[in-house]
């Protein structure tokens, strides 16, 4: 349901974007109002964190976690990408 | 990276740590629900107002599209994988790669589940883009050009695109963008599709 939600709103937004119906005002002012909301978000996650002592005694371990989770994921999406590459390149030269 | 994301993550640790009243705690939820919401709007906006991308899916076939996907399934199961090793439930670790270096919204969407889940989603993803800039050289050099941009995931579109482009050409930088944006499209769904199985 949650997935629908955040799906909704990204294509209302997306249409609304390319019908160009937004003034010119607004879409000036999109990028700060995108970082705001952002900036906000990320204070209100980090009060989350904050306010969970798990958490927090835990941050040392988490950190080992999250790097053995970056390194895995950055390995196995670099051999998928192996596997189909001499395809996806061929395409491009067979479209020149 | 920007100095302010970290700024603002490192001040409401603090505030949450030493200031907030324990009597909101319980209202935390919907906050980042409603400034989820906000902050989607503004990415579809975004996405919406850039009408390039269509054409040049066309112009280069759509066999690239198998490298987002490509990226997305990696990044998936080798977070499960990695999640194996550590011991991690897999719907965890999954829903972690599945933010696939996009850690601002990955640990928002995580963090209203679990706030430790949200605290290794900002931490992973922040992991993947610092390794991303540091090895996508190295890869385009060593491995291959459509290889480097699968490290950027997400970013491939944005923070990665310029050392993408400088270390492979303008072919390889196109593909990165449609990447990086199919990936970015894909966070929303797949992150609370993965921690919800």
């Amino acid at each position: 349901m949650r997935i629908l939600l955040y799906m909704v709103i990204i294509l209302i937004g997306a249409w609304l974007g390319a019908g160009g119906k937004l003034s010119e005002s607004f879409t000036g002012k999109l990028s700060k109002l995108q970082f705001g909301s952002l900036l906000l978000l990320l204070f209100i996650m980090g009060v989350n964190i904050g306010v969970n002592e798990d958490v927090i005694n835990g941050f040392y371990k988490l950190g080992f976690q999250a790097v053995v989770l970056a390194v895995f994921s950055i390995a196995f999406s670099i051999m998928f990408v192996k596997l189909v590459s001499g395809f996806v390149q061929r395409g491009g030269k067979d479209s020149e | 990276m920007n100095i302010g994301i970290i700024a603002a993550v490192a001040s409401g640790i603090v505030v949450g740590l030493f200031l907030f009243p324990q009597q909101f705690v319980q209202h935390i939820g919907i906050i980042i629900d409603i400034g989820l919401c906000a902050l989607l709007f503004f990415v579809g906006i975004d996405i919406g107002r850039n009408k390039d991308i269509i054409n040049q899916i066309k112009a280069c076939g759509f066999r690239i599209l198998l490298v987002p996907v490509m990226i997305a399934l990696g990044s998936i199961v080798g977070s499960i994988a990695g999640g194996s090793v550590l011991g991690l439930p897999f719907n965890e670790s999954g829903a972690i790669g599945a933010g696939f270096g996009w850690y601002s919204l990955s640990a928002i969407i995580l963090s209203d589940y679990s706030a430790e889940i949200g605290a290794v989603a900002f931490i992973t993803n922040v992991c993947r883009e610092l390794f991303a800039l540091m090895a996508i050289p190295f890869i385009a050099k060593y491995i291959g050009k459509l290889e480097s941009i699968a490290p950027a995931g997400a970013t491939a579109m944005d923070t990665s695109l310029p050392i993408v482009s400088r270390a492979t050409d303008s072919n390889t930088a196109v593909i990165s963008f449609i990447t990086g944006v199919v990936l970015s499209l894909l966070v929303p769904v797949l992150v609370p599709l993965m921690i919800a199985l």
